[in-house]
């Protein structure tokens, strides 16, 4: 088995740390939705309901 | 093309806790797919396209001495305008942190908000002793009883007195796990007031303040503004 050291980029989810605590996003999976929806240009709300 | 759409947003559901209920709302229709719910799904992506950097936090320093599972659990009452069930969600948060949330239309037809709730707490109770187990496979042994938060004293008394009354006696034996594992020890009931119910957002739509208030106690911040 070979370590490829901390992990950073799992099934989709990216993980980072920062000083606070460790974060667990889906950026990339975000930018990839919304590609392919064709949303990309869209205007973002802040509330979704 | 809707389906697809509703697919990934379930997978986005895994680090993003505030969009799960709008994502359960437009899977019901997920088989006939009508403008208006074509309207609430691009709204879901107009929103996750404003929130792409926020995830979920694991702050450091957030082990204690004893580990500590909280659960908190909520349903509506007769949500779904067709069939009239009601739908049931918890959150549970192992020290402060979230790490397991769900909602779930309940399985039967629930005769007043008591009774919801009192079903959407076994659904918890459920999770909460599977986590238990999970813990304890990861050697991390978690504080008992566990706590289970719900916003409704009727259903707690309920959970709490095995008296089978007249009021009560139609619901279904297998909701009664609840009461079966308060009894033994094994999980406390505590009243929390509507305002800290965590698992509010789960259930309903809610004000932009509201909203953004439970999102933030769901652990849900923005990487770039940590």
């Amino acid at each position: 088995m070979i370590d490829h050291g901390e992990f950073s980029f799992l099934l989709g989810m990216e993980f980072v740390k920062l000083k606070v605590g460790m974060v667990m996003y889906q950026k990339k999976y975000i930018g990839e939705l919304l590609d392919k929806f064709e949303m990309e240009s869209c205007n973002s709300v802040s509330n979704p309901s | 093309m809707f389906s697809q759409i509703v697919g990934s947003l379930r997978y986005l559901c895994n680090s993003r806790p505030d969009i799960c209920y709008l994502v359960s709302v437009i899977s019901k229709f997920m088989h006939d797919p009508r403008k208006y719910y074509w309207t609430t799904t691009k709204r879901i992506l107009r929103y996750i396209k404003g929130t792409m950097n926020f995830g979920l936090l694991f702050p450091y320093g957030a082990k204690s001495e004893v580990n500590e599972l909280i659960g908190y659990s909520n349903s509506d009452w007769c949500g779904d305008t067709t069939d009239r069930r009601s739908t049931s969600d918890y959150v549970f948060k192992f020290n402060d942190v979230a790490i397991s949330w769900c909602t779930k239309k309940q399985p039967v037809t629930a005769l007043s908000s008591c009774e919801a709730k009192y079903i959407a707490g076994t659904f918890a109770t459920c999770q909460a002793l599977w986590l238990d187990s999970v813990m304890k496979e990861l050697k991390c042994e978690v504080m008992k009883p566990l706590t289970l938060k719900i916003d409704n004293t009727s259903a707690i008394s309920l959970a709490m007195n095995p008296i089978s009354h007249g009021r009560s006696k139609h619901i279904e034996t297998r909701f009664n796990f609840i009461r079966e594992h308060v009894t033994n020890g094994m999980i406390e009931l505590h009243y929390c007031p509507t305002e800290l119910q965590l698992a509010d957002g789960f259930t309903k739509a809610v004000k932009l303040k509201r909203f953004e208030f439970l999102r933030k106690k769901l652990c849900v911040f923005d990487v770039q503004q940590l």
